[in-house]
């Protein structure tokens, strides 16, 4: 077994809904490790989201213990929380997030520039980012002239630029067609094998199933099963 | 540094709204230093003319006088015999006011006689016009007496007094002279002669009922009541004050007006960029980071508006200030001592606390609608919810 990156224990999440409340995830134990390129899977409600939204420590869970690079994700202020998630992890959106008035190149360096860097390394991290998805002669470009597979491609090196240990990519391929989901998942393999990235997808799109090496499928906010695929 | 770099960024590219917010602010901050400049020029003139025309450097009253009189005044006078060695046409000019009724072409009005020494230089009066050689009595009136009274010059009037006795008593007068100026103070309802012939008209030989001092004269005279120039300035002090207040009030409601557009950007901005919100705290962002990065874009506003409006401004404000600006005949009306031509005072200070206030203003409209983004939910906002 690889070096865990995340561990959850007993993760419990529950949402208030008017005078009750919601349990989205309920008793998750969950280990992962280096350079796991897994997916959470599921129909929608089973507490995927949820799940990325704790490991990504953007929320906390309500019981149970969540740990990311060692980090207790429930006790970690707003700034050690942020400054986790500007270190060790990337985020891959569904609608690409991409800030509309930087360019390619500066949205791709916005992490890079939290992580206070300077401009000569930014600069190298930058264009590889771009080279590991062919997107050099984009790098002027402003996200409102890309097509989708193109913003995804931005938004992976964005979540790459930095060599993050987690990459956490909530339904990646949700808006793009076969062809570019097919690319934008090729692309994530190869880093993960390349770079030794943990990849962890919320997703229920076969194809991007077809490419997980473990499968962790969630039925109402547990795990329903957890299998390895060859 | 990020942030400030980043807030720029957005702005610049922030589009029309952005910029037309920034030109608001820019004519906003303008109009305010223009006003206050002007109205500090307006009155400081206001101040300065009256001053050199009417109080030079104070004056020492006759007992019981009170200008805010005018159905006693004929009875505030007292003689000067006693100081009468103090006295020079360039260090202390006595003045008897009486009240005359003028009579012309069949019409009567009302008027104050006013007798001044005509070789004095105490006040920026033209006085020695009243040495103009007349068939009758020489006096002279300003352009705003001449209109009302429909006077003018070479007119030959009969003034109507009462002499020390209560005797009426009437004389033929000349108007040798009309002032130009635009000085209430000596002009409305007023007609000038020589001391002498007022005297001489009112059998009140060495008589005055005030004594109007320059700053060379230093003695302490018994029996009159000296006023200095707070106490004559006084009214025009509080006037200045008023009107200061007034123009006060103007430029909070302007400057409300262009702190509520950006408000108003602020807002929409927050509403419309929650993904960006919620990306920027996904990136590794606390929210009290993407707070400040909100506020220092609104302040940015404030930083481009004053730039713009001193690119344009200083020029513009530096033109009015050399060449003044001409009330021309509405100076008349507006019914103070101003003159025709208002020429604003902008002083560093002026520039600096409107740019303070400019800033402050819009760094706390900006940073009112920013304190939302703490409750935001970053899991919600990152789907633009």
């Amino acid at each position: 077994m690889s070096k865990e990156l995340i561990n959850t224990e007993g993760m419990i999440k529950r949402f208030p809904m008017g005078n009750r409340e919601f349990t989205a995830l309920n008793g998750i134990d969950l280990k992962i490790g280096k350079g796991e390129f897994c997916g959470l899977v599921g129909p929608s409600g089973s507490g995927k989201t949820t799940i990325l939204n704790i490991v990504g420590t953007l929320d906390i869970p309500s019981e149970g213990t969540v740990k990311v690079l060692g980090n207790d994700v429930g006790t970690l202020t707003a700034k050690m929380a942020a400054k986790l998630r500007n270190k060790h992890i990337g985020f891959i959106f569904q609608t690409y997030n991409l800030l509309p008035v930087y360019t390619v190149y500066e949205n791709v360096e916005l992490p890079l520039l939290l992580l206070g860097y300077d401009k000569a390394k930014r600069e190298k991290m930058i264009m590889d980012a771009l080279e590991w998805v062919d997107l050099v002669d984009k790098r002027d470009s402003r996200p409102s002239q890309l097509s989708g597979g193109e913003s995804q491609r931005v938004a992976v090196a964005r979540a790459m630029v930095k060599r993050p240990e987690i990459v956490l990519a909530d339904e990646p391929t949700a808006n793009l067609d076969s062809k570019n989901s097919f690319n934008i998942l090729s692309m994530m393999e190869n880093l993960n094998k390349e770079l030794k990235t943990t990849f962890l997808f919320a997703t229920h799109d076969e194809k991007v199933m077809k490419y997980l090496r473990r499968k962790i499928s969630l039925v109402d906010g547990k795990i329903a099963k957890d299998e390895r695929i060859k | 540094m990020l942030t400030i770099k980043l807030a720029f960024k957005n702005l610049i590219s922030a589009g029309r709204r952005a910029w037309l917010n920034i030109i608001v602010l820019s004519i906003v901050y303008v109009m305010i230093i223009f006003m206050v400049g002007m109205m500090k020029g307006v009155f400081g003139k206001m101040e300065h003319e009256t001053q050199v025309t009417e109080f030079a450097n104070g004056q020492f009253w006759s007992e019981n006088y009170d200008p805010q009189d005018p159905v006693n005044i004929r009875d505030y006078h007292q003689s000067y015999s006693d100081v009468k060695a103090y006295l020079s046409p360039d260090k202390a000019c006595p003045i008897l006011i009486t009240p005359t009724t003028i009579y012309a072409d069949g019409r009567s009005s009302v008027a104050l006689l006013k007798g001044i020494i005509p070789e004095q230089s105490v006040m920026e009066m033209e006085t020695e016009k009243l040495l103009i050689k007349s068939d009758f009595i020489s006096v002279m009136i300003g352009k705003q007496m001449a209109k009302s009274a429909k006077l003018e010059l070479g007119n030959i009037i009969t003034l109507q007094v009462r002499d020390k006795n209560g005797v009426f008593d009437a004389v033929d007068a000349e108007i040798v002279h009309v002032m130009q100026h635009n000085i209430q103070s000596v002009d409305a309802g007023m007609i000038w002669m020589s001391l002498d012939d007022l005297q001489s008209l009112l059998n009140l030989k060495n008589e005055a009922t005030y004594i109007t001092i320059s700053k060379e004269f230093d003695q302490k005279m018994s029996g009159w009541e000296f006023k200095d120039l707070d106490f004559l300035l006084a009214d025009i002090k509080l006037l200045s004050f008023q009107k200061q207040t007034g123009a006060a009030i103007m430029n909070i409601i302007m400057l409300t007006l262009a702190a509520l557009a950006i408000f108003d950007t602020q807002m929409l901005a927050i509403f419309r960029r929650k993904k960006e919100i919620g990306t920027l705290i996904a990136l590794g962002m606390t929210q009290k980071h993407v707070k400040m990065l909100f506020t220092i874009e609104g302040l940015y506003y404030a930083i481009l508006g004053i730039i713009m409006g001193l690119i344009y401004g200083i020029p513009l404000l530096w033109i009015t200030s050399v060449k003044g600006i001409n009330y021309g005949s509405f100076a008349e009306d507006f019914g103070m001592n101003m003159g025709s031509i208002v020429y604003p005072e902008f002083s560093f200070q002026l520039f600096l606390s409107s740019t303070l206030i400019v800033a402050l203003v819009i760094m706390v409209v900006s940073y009112l609608p920013a304190r939302s983004i703490s409750k935001l939910n970053p899991t919600q906002v990152l789907k633009g919810k």
